[in-house]
């Protein structure tokens, strides 16, 4: 009697395989895929010992270039009582101690924060989708590929020039990253409207430029509008204000555990042995002796050498 | 004709109010007012190029003392401090009035310095007070004693006041009030120039 066995329904994988069926066979399958996928161990290579380390751009990384273009490239600074100030740069909304307590190089003996000042804070970041994707998260398919100038493993010297030996070459793989576009709010606080528009000229004038520290990361920034509060507020200090938004063209290439797993980070190229063809026709090369472990062949002027002292003997 | 609050009685106040704030109470304030004519301002009404005061005057002042605050923003923690002072009034008139002839400053501190500083209290001037400046946002002059100011008789245009007669040595104006707001010291840019 036969078994009645209960039948086991399809996954999603299998089904989609068996619906994947060329147009014509005879020019290959343009969807085929592995039904069974495996780990290509070729592409796991560790980044033991190596001096580079993972790519990766974070957040942080986009604010601190917008810190660094602050403070070291407009600088600004307003005329205050006579003399140039340089204007402090925050990030917005520190914690309590921080703000109270060690900030205290903009603020009076009893805690009062003193003019001027500006403020900037991360307020959105919207998703880029028109420059490039990874496609997928799970198993990123486009990649930005970095040829390491020199391995030690496998260094590139005279005796391999000579030898004709091209020696391995190593490769970085990272991830495409995901562009973002970063929104940040500024404020600027200052006594004065004059002083407010000597700082509102120099971000200005920064508009569009690439913000940054050159030797890390640059960033496109663009400024588009700028609002102003200039208010008398009851029984408090007159509120000279500009308040604009910095949109950065950022990019991240995250260090997360998934992009850990999932994508290639390094590889090698493939490695070449070549045998040429050689041929010989000389009977002589092969009227050889072994010595010892060796093959010693007898060249020409061995043997006429030999046929001399055979003839004057 | 009024009854109360004479000459004589006021003159009594006078110096019993100087005796409680000079020698008993104590609490010395700088008051620093406006010079406007030598102040030069921008177009967006700003003394940007710096603030220029007449010379600071001491006086004995009632503090009542507000509580700090100290309000966060984007900022971060900020300061806040608002104090009232409240000035005899008679001590802010010119050492000529008559409320200040041979009245001396402190009697048993300074008994040859007068009372008198002519100064108006108005919206704008700077007081200092224990190492912190304070900026006057409004001023009340309207503690009357017997709910009268000797300033107003009500005389017609004979100058004369034929229901109450005399109405101008009645009553008594008290003090003036300020009420302030704390100022960061740096925007005033107010720095000893001698000791």
């Amino acid at each position: 009697m036969a078994k009645n066995r209960k039948p086991i329904p399809k996954t999603q994988h299998q089904l989609g395989v068996e619906q994947n069926v060329p147009t014509y066979p005879q020019y290959g399958d343009p969807n085929s895929f592995n039904p069974n996928p495996t780990t290509n161990r070729a592409l796991q290579t560790s980044f033991k010992g190596d001096t580079v380390k993972p790519f990766s751009v974070g957040i942080q990384d986009i604010d601190e270039a917008i810190f660094y273009y602050f403070q070291n490239v407009i600088q600004p600074s307003v005329i205050q009582n006579g003399s140039r100030l340089p204007v402090p740069v925050i990030y917005g909304s520190p914690e309590k101690w921080k703000s109270y307590q060690k900030d205290g190089y903009y603020r009076d003996q009893n805690g009062r924060i003193q003019a001027p000042l500006i403020m900037f804070k991360r307020n959105s970041i919207d998703k880029n989708r028109q420059i490039a994707n990874k496609l997928d998260a799970n198993n990123p398919q486009n990649f930005g590929v970095f040829n390491k100038k020199y391995t030690q493993r496998n260094a590139y010297d005279n005796f391999k020039v000579l030898n004709n030996r091209i020696p391995q070459q190593e490769y970085y793989a990272v991830v495409v990253p995901d562009y973002l576009t970063v929104t940040y709010t500024c404020i600027a606080f200052t006594y004065y409207v004059e002083q407010l528009n000597k700082i509102v000229e120099a971000m200005e004038y920064a508009s569009d430029a690439y913000w940054g520290n050159p030797q890390r990361y640059q960033f496109k920034a663009a400024i588009n509008s700028f609002g102003f509060q200039t208010e008398l507020v009851e029984n408090d200090e007159r509120v000279v204000r500009s308040t604009f938004d910095i949109k950065i063209n950022g990019y991240i290439i995250p260090e997360i555990l998934q992009k850990d797993i999932t994508a290639i980070k390094k590889f090698s190229n493939k490695t070449k042995i070549i045998f040429s063809m050689e041929t010989v026709s000389d009977p002589i090369f092969f009227e050889s002796n072994v010595v010892g472990d060796r093959i010693v062949t007898e060249t020409a002027s061995q043997k006429e050498t030999k046929n001399r002292s055979t003839a004057i003997g | 004709m009024a009854l109360y609050g004479g000459a004589r009685d006021i003159s009594m106040f006078r110096r019993v109010n100087r005796e409680l704030m000079g020698s008993i109470i104590s609490e010395e304030v700088i008051y620093y007012k406006y010079n406007v004519t030598t102040t030069k301002t921008n177009m967006y009404g700003e003394s940007v190029e710096g603030r220029n005061f007449a010379d600071p005057v001491m006086l004995f002042a009632l503090v009542e003392v507000g509580g700090t605050t100290s309000p966060v923003s984007d900022l971060g923690v900020d300061f806040s401090w608002p104090l009232t002072f409240k000035f005899l009034r008679d001590d802010l008139l010119s050492k000529l009035n008559e409320a200040n002839q041979g009245q001396p400053f402190n009697t048993y501190q300074q008994p040859n310095i007068q009372y008198g500083a002519s100064l108006h209290p108005e919206v704008g001037d700077v007081i200092n007070y224990q190492n912190g400046y304070w900026e006057v946002d409004n001023t009340n002059a309207t503690q009357f004693f017997m709910g009268k100011d000797p300033q107003y008789p009500y005389y017609d245009a004979d100058g004369d006041n034929p229901l109450n007669t005399g109405l101008e040595n009645f009553g008594y104006n008290v003090g003036i009030e300020c009420i302030c707001h704390y100022v960061p010291s740096d925007r005033l840019n107010i720095i000893n120039s001698r000791m």
